[in-house]
């Protein structure tokens, strides 16, 4: 039965590119409908990740509930769905979206629409959800409001009659937002009464109450006590608590349908709670799920090892407590000969392993060593076989080997006209095949590729950056597996194979890519008593070859009284850069040669 | 591990300059001649405050290093020596040097230092080329050091050495040779060879860091050190350290003092000393080293009580510095435990490697290990954790 309690609900997140404004519009929504003052928010609301307010990016869905005083007389909840603002976060931000009836489109008044806007926008069209552009920063000298108008007409085909022109910065016209919100966007049209049926599109995990359920209500009604089942999980827990955040966590008696909010369930593990799946009650089940569920599934795997190799445990633990929020992330052990023990790691793209990187160093106080990161390759075996490989190292012998298939992305690319010439020529050089060039407007252009991934984790974003000056925006999306001519190049120091620098490398960049690393680890590896050769193979075949020279002459001119304790201290740290640095054979190479090649493009 | 068997030796350090040269990172004010009588009284009266330790231990050598020394007048000198007499025992043939630039000095003031005590004198001659005494701004040329050894010898000095270097950006090997072979024709006694560092902070680095100047070729560098290792040995002179050269008897003792780790006082504003296994810095500035000393107070800057596994560490890097090595016997007397069973496994190793060898009772570096002698110190730290 339709209530008419959900018609004084509103369920809708903000879409917006990075920069545009959006963490700032969600400030001044809540300072206007008075929950907190802006001088708390600072403290309360914005005290998130360090790294997420670093990097201008949300990484961990924020949720809250407004109330709304709007002109018509009436109070209404408002339900604020942040989404995660990356292109790694694609299927959370369709969650965010399932959850939602509508959604805010905040476009830079002088920057226009960006592609990954857009791709977001697609998705929101792909959940049948209103769309209500919102101009933002029209206080800025250089905002064009209504080119930007003809440019969401044009491009994305919505209305832009009466659309609320703002600044977020200034606090200029918030109240037609929320109007807006109240007038455009529909009410949740759950049944109350029929069996539970809930989203879940976060979790988070909790020291006190285990793995927190950010859930949107679709049908039925949730209460402490109640046996809960997740339908793809297929497992059972009992609600211990449900609430909905204003703007901390608070508990209520109930949530109903149409109601966005948290359950707890003393649920111990984050992967028993994944995104997308669909709680329902144990003895009273849906008959339908919710549409949409997959399990997100790694895409990129890298190598990460502790500095020092007495820190392994640390490492563990460190990972573990952050996968315990963090169900994309996967681990295992592995050994390499040079770095020691380690975890091959998987990641959802380059934004999520840079992330979790960042975080085991910064939030554990971890000294890491990386390797290149590599997808996974599907590689038939000439005995009918086909293994998955994500370490380079683990690629069967050649002879073994029928064929290697590699995923393959669609790239949406925005640049400027005037950088379309340089996007072409970096998509070429990572074997890119174009599909599609879109004119947006007279000065943009939407270029569609087809990428091989293990080109794209590369440094194609920095490249990317840096041939467009900033401008160029990209969004990708897996399209598939596809064969290719691909070979693993080794690297030989000494002529001691090191396998944490293997990686594999389509034949026809094997020569640059061999060359450009022997290059690299020339100028990161110290002299030693003895030249040492650097070389990179293919199976036995060498390809490129550089030299360290020998050192012949290492000694300190002068020791005398006033030097001793200056040289002591000289001499000892460089006794401790040499005790962190890895064994090779007999060579000694420091951890930073292991990093430099995962950066060649100059 | 500290004794004070041994006698004591004394650094005495006079920061004064007319001008700094380019790759000096040594404590010196330039122009400040002014205030050198104050200077000289501060000193003395620094003297006093190691009354006690004075009175433990005879002093055996003496140097007078800076800055530039040779600006102290007969007179400052005669001073300081007769305060050490007789506030210690300096003892009869103590070997007492001074530093001199061979520039501006006389006969008289020479022979006035000889008066005072002093007996042996280290000349910064750096080269026998001008051009290359004008790159490293120095202020003398190479007639007036031959002109200063005649009247070294005419005041009775019979121990000099000159401070010579190699690597210098432009200079040829010949030039090297040419230099070395003029000072083995006057039969200098002693000879100190130093490649030129680029130390932090002096013009000559910033000169290098803004590209103005470019190091010397690394190959020429080692070839000038090795040539000048063979042929002065060839020529008679012991290679008795890394740097240093000396006809048979004339090595410098203070020097040896500090390879063979043994303790010294250090006096005057910035000198270093190490003393019942401490060692100590002295303020750098002139007026802070006063006051302290006026109030009867040490000027030390910092100090650092040096443990045993510090003591370890610079007995090795400092005892290999010299080409006899370390006297096995002599760290087991001095430590109660083996070199070995600090380092068995670096020493099995560096002798592998052909950097160490073991040479009747001494262990000590080989040729090649002279070249890469910084390896080889390093793997002979004693780790403090």
């Amino acid at each position: 039965m339709f209530s008419t309690r959900q018609h004084k609900i509103r369920n809708f997140s903000i879409i917006a590119h990075i920069d545009h404004g959006k963490s700032t519009l969600a400030d001044r929504l809540i300072e206007t409908t008075g929950l907190v003052s802006s001088r708390e928010m600072k403290e309360q609301l914005l005290d998130n990740m360090e790294l997420e307010r670093e990097r201008g990016i949300t990484i961990k869905l924020q949720t809250i509930r407004l109330n709304y005083k709007a002109n018509d007389g009436e109070t209404y909840q408002l339900n604020l769905i942040d989404t995660p603002g990356h292109v790694d976060f694609t299927y959370e931000v369709s969650r965010s979206l399932a959850a939602c009836e509508g959604a805010l489109l905040v476009v830079d008044a002088a920057q226009g629409i960006e592609a990954q806007t857009l791709a977001n926008v697609y998705l929101a069209l792909e959940q049948d959800l209103e769309i209500i552009p919102v101009i933002n920063k029209i206080d800025l000298p250089s905002a064009r409001v209504d080119e930007v108008k003809k440019e969401i007409e044009d491009i994305i085909g919505l209305d832009t009659e009466g659309i609320p022109l703002i600044s977020a910065k200034e606090g200029l016209n918030i109240e037609d937002v929320l109007e807006a919100v109240v007038q455009r966007i529909p009410p949740p049209k759950g049944d109350e009464e029929k069996p539970l049926k809930a989203l879940i599109f976060d979790s988070l995990y909790d020291n006190y109450r285990g793995v927190i359920g950010y859930i949107r209500m679709m049908d039925g009604e949730m209460k402490p006590g109640m046996r809960i089942r997740m339908m793809a999980g297929q497992k059972e827990f009992e609600i211990t608590e449900v609430g909905v955040f204003s703007p901390g966590p608070i508990e209520q008696d109930v949530l109903r349908a149409g109601d966005v909010g948290y359950v707890a369930a003393s649920i111990k593990d984050v992967r028993h709670c994944r995104v997308g799946d669909t709680i329902t009650e144990a003895k009273r089940e849906t008959q339908t799920p919710l549409p949409g569920y997959r399990k997100v599934t790694p895409m990129v795997y890298c190598g990460i090892y502790p500095a020092e190799g007495e820190k392994f445990e640390d490492v563990k633990d460190a990972l573990e407590r952050l996968q315990v929020n963090d169900a994309a992330l996967v681990f295992e052990n592995e050994t390499s000969a040079a770095l020691g023990f380690g975890f091959r790691c998987g990641f959802l793209g380059l934004l999520h392993m840079e992330i979790v990187q960042e975080r085991l160093e910064r939030e554990f106080d971890l000294d890491l060593v990386t390797t290149a990161p590599s997808v996974i390759y599907q590689v038939h075996k000439t005995n009918g076989e086909m293994v998955m490989i994500q370490n380079p190292a683990n690629l069967p012998q050649p002879q073994e080997i029928r064929l290697i298939e590699e995923p393959i992305v669609k790239a949406s690319i925005m640049v400027l006209n005037e950088y379309v010439g340089s996007v072409m020529e970096l998509c070429q050089e990572r074997r890119g095949m174009m599909k599609e060039m879109t004119y947006l407007d007279q000065t943009r252009v939407n270029i569609n590729y087809e990428l091989p991934l293990n080109e794209v984790i590369y440094d194609f974003f920095d490249a990317l950056k840096s041939r467009t000056r900033g401008y160029g925006s990209l969004d990708y999306e897996m399209l598939g597996y596809r064969e290719s001519q691909l070979v693993k190049l080794d690297i030989l120091i000494n002529g001691e194979q090191v396998d944490a620098l293997s990686f594999i490398v389509h034949t026809s960049k094997a020569y640059e890519r061999g060359r450009l690393m022997c290059e690299k680890l020339k100028d990161e590896i110290p002299r030693h008593q003895f030249a040492v050769p650097i070389q990179a193979s293919i199976g036995q075949k060498i390809i490129a070859r550089e030299t360290v020279k020998a050192l012949r002459k290492d000694v300190l001119a002068k020791c005398y009284g006033g030097d001793i304790s200056r040289k002591k201290k000289l001499l000892e740290k460089q006794k401790e850069g040499k005790k962190r640095m890895r064994q090779v054979g007999n060579v000694e190479v420091p951890q930073k040669a292991f990093m430099s090649v995962l950066k060649l493009d100059s | 591990m500290w004794s004070n068997q041994h006698p004591l030796s004394i650094y005495i350090h006079i920061p004064f300059c007319r001008q700094k040269c380019h790759y000096c990172d040594f404590l010196s004010w330039p122009n400040r001649l002014e205030d050198l009588d104050g200077y000289v009284e501060a000193l003395l009266a620094e003297v006093d405050l190691y009354r006690g330790r004075l009175a433990e231990r005879p002093v055996a050598t003496v140097f007078f290093g800076g800055g530039t020394p040779s600006l102290l007048t007969g007179v400052h000198t005669s001073r300081i020596l007769e305060k050490l007499a007789a506030v210690g025992n300096l003892t009869k043939n103590a070997e007492i040097t001074m530093e001199a630039n061979p520039e501006q000095l006389t006969l008289d003031q020479l022979k006035a230092y000889r008066q005072a005590g002093v007996n042996r004198l280290s000349l910064g001659l750096q080269s026998t080329h001008d051009p290359l005494l004008a790159f490293l701004g120095r202020r003398h040329t190479a007639a007036d050091f031959y002109q200063v050894v005649e009247l070294a010898r005419q005041a009775g000095f019979v121990n000099v050495n000159a401070d010579l270097i190699f690597g210098i950006p432009g200079q040829q090997l010949e030039q090297w040779q040419e230099s070395l072979e003029t000072l083995e024709a006057m039969k200098i006694p002693h000879l100190s060879c130093y490649g030129l560092t680029f130390e932090p902070g002096t013009p000559l680095h910033r000169q290098r860091e803004t590209g103005v100047v470019c190091a010397a070729n690394e190959d020429l560098e080692y070839a000038m050190f090795r040539w000048g290792i063979e042929w002065l040995q060839q020529k008679g002179y012991q290679h008795y350290e890394i740097s240093n050269y000396a006809l048979p008897g004339k090595s410098c003792h203070h020097n040896i003092t500090y390879w063979e780790n043994r303790e010294y006082l250090g006096l005057g504003a910035g000198a270093h000393g190490f003393l019942s296994g401490e060692r100590t810095a002295n303020s750098q500035q002139m007026e802070s080293y006063v006051t302290a000393i006026n109030q009867g107070d040490f000027p030390y800057m910092n100090s650092e009580k040096i443990g045993l596994t510090e003591s370890v560490s610079e007995t090795m890097f400092l005892g290999l510095r010299m080409r006899r090595g370390i006297s096995e016997t002599a760290f087991e007397s001095r430590y109660g435990q083996s070199m070995a069973s600090f380092f068995e496994k670096e020493i099995a190793e560096l002798v592998q490697r052909g950097l160490l060898e073991r040479n009747s009772g001494f262990l000590r570096l080989t040729e090649k290990g002279i070249d890469l002698s910084n390896l080889v110190f390093e793997k002979l730290l004693v780790s403090s954790r």
